[in-house]
């Protein structure tokens, strides 16, 4: 399903006005839902489902509901939460090696493509088909178009359901921009310049944190930025190597300088770390994944609980843009238990139970948790940011080109190039150098997709 | 021996070495099997093509460009751990071999880290080496030095090498310390009541005698440092930038990180013939120490 950019600005429109007028709505089972469920327990129940997951706010906040879906329906849950760097190797391990032991993966919604190149998923239109006709509750498409498309869908089919959607936006220490008279950053020049003038302002204090992890990580950073610059690593309409256009080059450079503001290790930083540096109050801006707000103002794991507000990613000379990344729920092609799976997944996406899974921990992926006065009075400044950023996410779509390049090859290229911008960030070359280098190897990888076109 | 004895002879060793040579050998020719093939993770096994050589002339052309730095950074960290192990583990198997007062306890700590489970090993150094929050930095704030970037790129490497050194040598301590305590004490005793003070009497009659085992410990640390994995994972991943990135590195990375399988296997088979070469070396030395 193709979706446009006045789908975009519609949605947000109906956040915002759900911002002042939505009514409160009792969140509480329906009868056609615990009809649902009484018909899982009849066919499901007493069965054993596993679980493959990652560390994330979605599946702590699906685990604190697991023990209610176990008493619905009579389906056990056992969880394997793995790390964010090995849950892809494990599923596509899984696929090779014909492991049948899982009924539901946690899937990276921004690897589709490869997803679907190694046939790891079950394609689900007909079991949403069959639900939303014996459930219309579940309301499939109450979930975000932006997420349902790119975390859900590759080559129209849809293979994964949005569990934890998320674009990046920029926090900021509100205490300290009200202290020193600053304002949050609208553009890319103002970002830089509030980094530079927080940086070392206070005794520990840094301009700014991210992930900057070179590789990969520091590649998907950058790609953040390209479009806000006219850059890009490929152009994703025909495959070319953009590496030393003068856009990309401008990009990076302007990158490399932010993270001159950040603390002195940040070629180390991946996303938890970035996190944890700006919960502890060490920067003074943050920029990444929405779907980690809620670690912000978990008083368990941050010391800036109320001193913090949010903006949509800064505006750059080309506009303003942003990701669409995080996570969905699918049915691993060799598990055996679909059926039970799938009431699961079911559950967990649900209509009924969102506003329940935001509470939780969750991450809102459903239009109507982001319209809900729950979710908007909870934090309204984070409400409008996201709205904000939603739009920007929408930008990057519309312009034809996503964040990370539906091909089972992007890890590849990100890798190549992220590896390449590393050797600038570490000074080891200069950027053009350093660009001019990556060309062959990204060539090369291009090259190969070229052929599988 | 007779034909008969021989046979009796086969007998008796075939049930314990025909599952061993089976266990390490078929693992061996599958992966060397796979590395001749364009095997990608996720797919099936059966959808792999043949490719001939072309795995290790993609490895060692360069086009890999993070092959040969994997390499040599491998080569670098072994030949310096080494070093460090062996002296280090030299030095501490002297101070136990006097008799200290608390021996048993000073050998049971010196053990420790030899117990920590590699992976652990690394996250516990990488929160101790952490700039902000790491303890090692606080203490150097406490005594008036600068906090230094441990994991950054000056310095990733030497982390690694200080994590490794910490790990393994117990090892050489523990080796070095049975070599010290088998060489008769009567030589040494004769050499002090001749006039010799003690350290003429460690490197003239004590060292010359434990050089066997401090190579064969020195190989087997080689062996150790250049198979390490699992603290380097979770100390550094291999970065920033590669500055880090050894040998079993890459290999885990090309395999699980990139899926391509076949390749990694290509390079599996190189760190295997490296470390066969080191193992040769070892029973080589240790057969000649025997005879010695």
């Amino acid at each position: 399903m193709s979706f446009t950019r006045r789908a975009f600005m519609l949605t947000s429109a109906l956040i915002t006005s759900a911002l002042v007028s939505f009514p409160q709505a009792a969140i509480a089972d329906s009868e056609e839902f615990s009809k649902w469920v009484d018909t899982v327990k009849a066919q499901e129940g007493g069965k054993t489902i596993r679980i493959l997951g990652l560390s994330h706010p979605a599946s702590e906040s699906m685990k604190a509901m697991t023990p209610e879906f176990e008493k619905a329906t009579g389906i056990n849950v056992e969880w394997e939460i793995v790390g964010s760097g090995e849950i892809l190797s494990k599923q596509f391990l899984a696929q090779t090696a014909g492991e049948s032991s899982y009924d539901v993966y946690m899937v990276k919604g921004t690897a589709l493509a490869e997803y679907d190149t190694k046939n790891v998923l079950v394609e689900l239109s007909s079991r949403l088909e069959a639900t939303n006709e014996y459930l219309p509750e579940y309301d499939f498409e109450d979930i975000h178009v932006a997420y349902r498309s790119g975390l859900g869908e590759v080559h129209g089919n849809t293979i994964a359901v949005p569990i934890a959607g998320e674009t990046f936006f920029l926090s900021y220490r509100k205490d300290l921009f009200e202290k020193y008279g600053k304002t949050p950053p609208q553009t890319m020049d103002e970002l830089l310049e509030a980094a530079k003038f927080f940086h070392e302002k206070e005794p520990g204090l840094y301009g700014i944190s991210m992930r900057a992890e070179t590789g990969r990580t520091l590649a998907l950073t950058w790609e953040v930025f390209n479009p806000a610059f006219g850059g890009a690593i490929v152009d994703q309409a025909n495959w070319d190597v953009k590496t030393d256009s003068p856009a990309t080059i401008r990009s990076l450079k302007y990158l490399l300088e932010l993270l001159a503001y950040a603390p002195p290790d940040i070629e180390t930083y991946s996303w938890d770390a970035a996190v944890s540096a700006y919960a502890a109050g060490k920067t003074a801006m943050w920029l990444d994944a929405t779907s980690l707000q809620s670690w912000l103002v978990d008083s368990d794991k941050s010391k800036v609980v109320g001193k913090i507000g949010y903006v949509a990613p800064p505006e750059g000379p080309e506009g303003r843009f942003g990701p669409v990344g995080g996570w969905s729920l699918g049915l691993p092609s060799t598990g055996t238990q679909a059926d039970a799976g799938w009431a699961f997944i079911v559950w967990m996406t649900s209509k009924e139970k969102a506003l329940e899974a935001f509470q939780k921990g969750g991450v809102p992926s459903r239009l109507s948790v982001l319209q809900d006065p729950a979710f908007a009075d909870a934090d309204p400044e984070f409400a409008s940011a996201l709205k904000d950023s939603l739009d920007a996410a929408g930008n990057l779509i519309t312009s034809g080109r996503r964040w990370i390049p539906a091909t089972s090859e992007s890890t590849k290229l990100h890798k190549a190039a992220g590896y390449w911008a590393g050797q600038a960030l570490l000074k080891k070359m200069t950027v053009e150098e350093a660009m001019k280098a990556a060309i062959p190897q990204l060539e090369e990888i291009t090259a190969k997709i070229k052929s599988q076109e | 021996m007779s034909d008969k004895s021989r046979a009796r002879f086969w007998l008796w060793v075939a049930p314990s070495s025909v599952p061993l040579t089976l266990l390490g050998s078929i693992p061996v020719l599958l992966l060397a099997y796979i590395s001749l093939t364009s095997f990608e993770l996720g797919y099936a096994f059966t959808d792999h093509r043949f490719v001939g050589f072309s795995n290790y002339t993609r490895l060692f052309s360069g086009r890999e460009v993070e092959f040969w730095p994997a390499l040599w950074l491998s080569i670098f960290v072994t030949f310096v751990s080494v070093i460090a192990k062996t002296a280090l583990g030299l030095g501490v198997a002297v101070l136990l071999n006097k008799k200290l007062r608390f021996e048993y306890l000073a050998t049971a700590l010196i053990i420790l880290p030899m117990a920590v489970n590699p992976a652990i090993a690394g996250l516990m150094w990488k929160l101790m080496l952490s700039y902000d929050f790491g303890i090692i930095n606080a203490w150097l704030e406490e005594l008036g030095f600068d906090k230094v970037v441990w994991l950054g790129q000056a310095w990733a490497l030497m982390s690694v090498v200080i994590v490794l050194v910490w790990m393994h040598f117990p090892l050489s301590a523990l080796l070095i310390l049975a070599g010290l305590r088998n060489i008769a004490k009567d030589p040494q005793e004769a050499a002090l009541m001749d006039g010799c003070n003690p350290r003429q009497v460690f490197w003239f009659i004590v060292a010359p005698q434990l050089l066997p085992v401090i190579i064969a410990s020195s190989l087997f640390q080689a062996i150790l440092a250049f198979q390490a994995f699992g603290p380097i994972f979770t100390l550094t991943g291999g970065g920033p930038g590669g500055a880090t990135m050894i040998l079993p590195l890459y290999i885990y990375e090309a395999a699980f990180g990139l899926g391509t399988v076949g390749l990694a296997a290509a390079a599996a088979i190189i760190l295997i013939a490296i470390t066969s070469a080191l193992s040769a070396g070892m029973l080589v030395l240790g057969g000649k120490g025997q005879r010695s």
